[in-house]
């Protein structure tokens, strides 16, 4: 766990203005899962930080653990936008 | 930047049709590339809790999709549902993917059961809790589905001495 960012995502989703901004791929991939936009929410409010990775375009990227409102592991891949927002790029159902 | 959106359609509710969103939903555009990102909903989780209340109070019988949405929203399991309203978890299960028809004492009771654990998580509905114990059924069209429609209201927090936004949410019956 990358304790730092799961901190830094803390306070971003512990924002009185805090937006969850999903893409259009995001949306896709949570239809597909059976994915309400709550229970991603929840993820990262409550999830961990388990991976960063840098795209080509520079950008960075976490990679936030939790689980869906059945208990079923998701990993929720995010842009995150200090101080108050998160764009989601993409979702994983794990196992 | 954000742009409210008069209506909105959400389709990632839980739901097997969509919510309106009246004056809520924001587009956002990139702070620096100023390219649209997406649409954001404030409170995601709120939101759903008000979704759920107001879906407690319809006077119809819920779907299978309709009780999983709320035990879902109430964060149990089915097990941990069927458990609380006294209900064998097979039953709950058939009932959810509609293959069994339950009794309206246990769909009035998998609501009184929503209403005391969503109460607190919605505080902006304007449902009374007190309410659902005269609730009466009255049958639902075939293949229907209600239409519901949400939006923000605002309350002074006193304390803060500031205005804090939630949710409330109206269950509309098809004709």
């Amino acid at each position: 766990m990358y304790r730092q960012e799961t901190t830094k995502l803390r306070m971003i989703t512990r924002s009185p203005t805090f937006r969850m901004v999903l893409t259009d791929h995001a949306e896709e991939r949570m239809a597909e899962y059976d994915l309400a936009r709550f229970e991603v929410e929840k993820v990262l409010k409550a999830g961990a930080v388990v991976m960063i990775d840098m795209e080509a375009s520079g950008t960075e990227t976490w990679r936030v653990a939790g689980r869906d409102a059945d208990g079923k592991r998701i990993e929720v891949v995010i842009e995150p936008l200090p101080p108050s927002m998160a764009v989601v790029v993409t979702v994983i159902r794990v196992g | 930047m954000t742009h409210v959106l008069d209506r909105y359609e959400e389709k990632l509710m839980g739901l097997p049709y969509p919510v309106v969103l009246l004056n809520a939903a924001e587009e956002v555009t990139h702070p620096t590339t100023g390219k649209v990102l997406g649409v954001a909903i404030p409170d995601a989780e709120e939101l759903a809790a008000a979704v759920a209340l107001a879906l407690c109070f319809m006077p119809t019988r819920l779907s299978g999709a309709e009780v999983r949405f709320i035990r879902r929203v109430m964060g149990m399991t089915g097990q941990e549902l069927a458990a609380a309203v006294e209900m064998d978890s097979a039953t709950l299960s058939r009932w959810e993917h509609d293959k069994q028809i339950v009794g309206a004492w246990a769909d009035k009771a998998v609501r009184m059961a929503a209403v005391l654990r969503l109460q607190d998580r919605a505080p902006a509905s304007s449902l009374r809790p007190e309410d659902i114990v005269g609730l009466h059924f009255v049958p639902r069209p075939a293949d229907s589905h209600p239409t519901i429609e949400v939006h923000r209201v605002g309350s002074e927090d006193v304390a803060a001495e500031s205005e804090v936004k939630g949710w409330d949410a109206e269950v509309l019956l098809a004709a």
